[in-house]
């Protein structure tokens, strides 16, 4: 049984009219899913549907083989996680509270929440002093943490994240995006994770969905988008720089060393791509 | 010299000075109370309709034009002379502030933050209380401290529609023609109105630090 299944969902805001357009897709348990396209083509829509911050017009949405209708909309939205991408830590809460938010909503006692919090934060990669501050002490880039923190605290079986690591640098975003796989080795969890990124789509995908104006061009495994693209659409899209991120990160570091230890030379390295 | 002779007013007429202040503060608790509590409620609701909202704060802004004078007035010859009255009109006139400073910090709660609490599944309830509320404190608490300090002063008028406190002795004074009188009243209302006021401010200075943090100050509202 798909965790999530989208049939045939439309939206409209207003007089925006086709912002989606007949979406179809089954998302299985443990896949870690990204929703790639670029910027207004309905990919934080569609995620928002899935936790009921959006409505649709037509269509079925299925979670864990109950209609998104029936789900009564708190115990829904309590059991996905959610990162939106301007983090939205709460200012007047400690890290403590922040990570704990949710628990405390549902009531857990404090002696449980703090176990929790320092679990996540051992997850996550901060040290467990940081519960003590506030948000405005923190980094950027240990706030994004704070932030996933918050949104796994629940044991969520899935989790929506929207450009999460947008804001951050490029090392920072590396190292998130390689906590973050290992999050998701460790959790099981499903994961629907939306970037107009390719190689952010790429790296951490399990499977991507390419979106274009508010339908799904193509949905597979990266090798299938890059080398085997549906249509004109895919192909252009991910192009080189789709066939670059495909190739293996470790692979290139290996032939960097190589060349650095003069165990291989540049031109070599030429004469074998002609 | 008039600073002596009225410091020899205040000796020798204490304990009518005394009950004048008690009655003062009396008619300022009851009324502080009231805008407070009709303020927040009315600034909460407003924050779920928007048309009712424009419509309420052009309603308060309103009322707030109409001199004090004019609007005492009107209510004498609608609920007659005394205390009714008087906190009538006071708790008008400290509706504004109230109403528009809890509205105000409400709806100026950063949207992503909102978004993040209702997205993990809070009630409209615990919305409100965990997150709206103490995010918009420092902005409702620096209109508490504005009305409280317009209701004491205006406390000083309603004594002439025989709602009691300082503004007797003003009353007496120019009535009888007896100026250190009048100045002995004005000053022990000013008198409280800045040591309110002081008070309420370093009170607004903590909770500033104690929500946004250093230089939390320079959000003024
Ligand atoms: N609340 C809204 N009211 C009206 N139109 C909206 C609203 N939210 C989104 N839209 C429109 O719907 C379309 C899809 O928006 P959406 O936010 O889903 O795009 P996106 O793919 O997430 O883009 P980005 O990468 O820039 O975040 C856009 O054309 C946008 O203008
Ligand atoms: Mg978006």
């Amino acid at each position: 049984m798909a965790v999530i299944e989208f049939q045939k969902v439309t939206k409209a805001y207003g007089d925006e009219v086709d912002v989606l357009r007949g979406l179809d897709l089954k998302v299985e348990k443990g896949e870690f899913l990204t929703l790639l396209g670029e910027s207004g083509c309905g990919k934080t829509t569609m995620l928002k549907i899935i936790n009921r911050m959006v409505s649709f017009d037509t269509g079925h949405v299925w979670i864990r083989g109950r209609k998104l209708s029936e789900w009564d909309i708190v115990t829904l939205r309590r059991e996905i996680g959610y990162v939106i991408q301007q983090i939205g830590l709460f200012p007047h809460m400690t890290v403590m509270n922040n990570v704990a938010y949710v628990l405390s909503l549902q009531g857990i006692p404090k002696v449980k929440q703090r176990q929790r919090a320092e679990e996540l934060m051992e997850l996550v990669g901060l040290p467990q002093e940081f519960l003590r501050r506030y948000p405005r002490e923190l980094s950027g880039g240990q706030r994004q943490r704070v932030g996933v923190a918050r949104a796994l605290a629940a044991s969520p079986e899935i989790i929506l994240m929207d450009e999460p690591f947008g804001a951050v640098d490029e090392q920072t975003r590396n190292l998130l995006q390689d906590e973050l796989l290992n999050i998701h080795q460790q959790l099981q969890c499903t994961i629907i994770f939306v970037t107009h990124d390719i190689q952010e789509a790429v790296k951490l995908g399990t499977r991507i969905v390419l979106m274009n104006q508010g339908r799904i061009e193509q949905a597979g495994t990266k090798e299938e988008l890059i080398l085997r693209p549906a249509n004109d659409f895919v192909r252009r899209f991910m192009g080189t720089k789709g066939f670059m991120a495909l190739l293996d990160e470790k692979k290139m570091k290996h032939l960097y060393q190589q060349i650095l230890e003069e165990k291989i030379s540049m031109e070599e390295v030429y004469l074998r791509l002609k | 010299m008039l600073i002596s002779r009225i410091f020899v007013l205040y000796r020798e007429r204490s304990s009518f000075f005394v009950e004048l202040f008690i009655q003062h503060l009396h008619i300022t608790f009851l009324a502080v109370t009231l805008i407070t509590v009709i303020g927040l409620t009315v600034g909460i609701l407003m924050t779920r309709n928007r048309w009712l909202a424009g419509g309420i704060l052009r309603v308060t802004s309103f009322l707030f034009t109409i001199p004090s004078i004019a609007l005492f007035g009107v209510l004498v010859s609608l609920t007659g002379i005394g205390l009714k009255s008087a906190l009538i009109a006071i708790v008008l006139y400290g509706l504004l502030p109230m109403i528009r400073n809890t509205y105000t910090g409400l709806t100026e709660v950063d949207r992503e933050i909102v978004e993040a609490a209702v997205g993990m599944g809070s009630t409209p309830a615990q919305l409100l209380f965990r997150i709206q509320l103490p995010l918009a404190f420092p902005v409702i608490f620096s209109g508490f401290r504005t009305m409280v300090v317009m209701t004491i002063a205006l406390g000083g008028i309603a004594s002439f529609i025989g709602a009691g406190g300082m503004g007797r002795a003003i009353w007496r004074g120019i009535s009888t023609n007896f100026p250190e009188m009048t100045i002995a009243g004005s000053l022990l209302i000013a008198a409280l109105a800045i040591f309110t006021d002081y008070l309420l401010g370093m009170i607004e200075r903590l909770v500033r630090y104690r929500y946004l943090g250093e230089g939390g100050e320079k959000h003024e509202a």
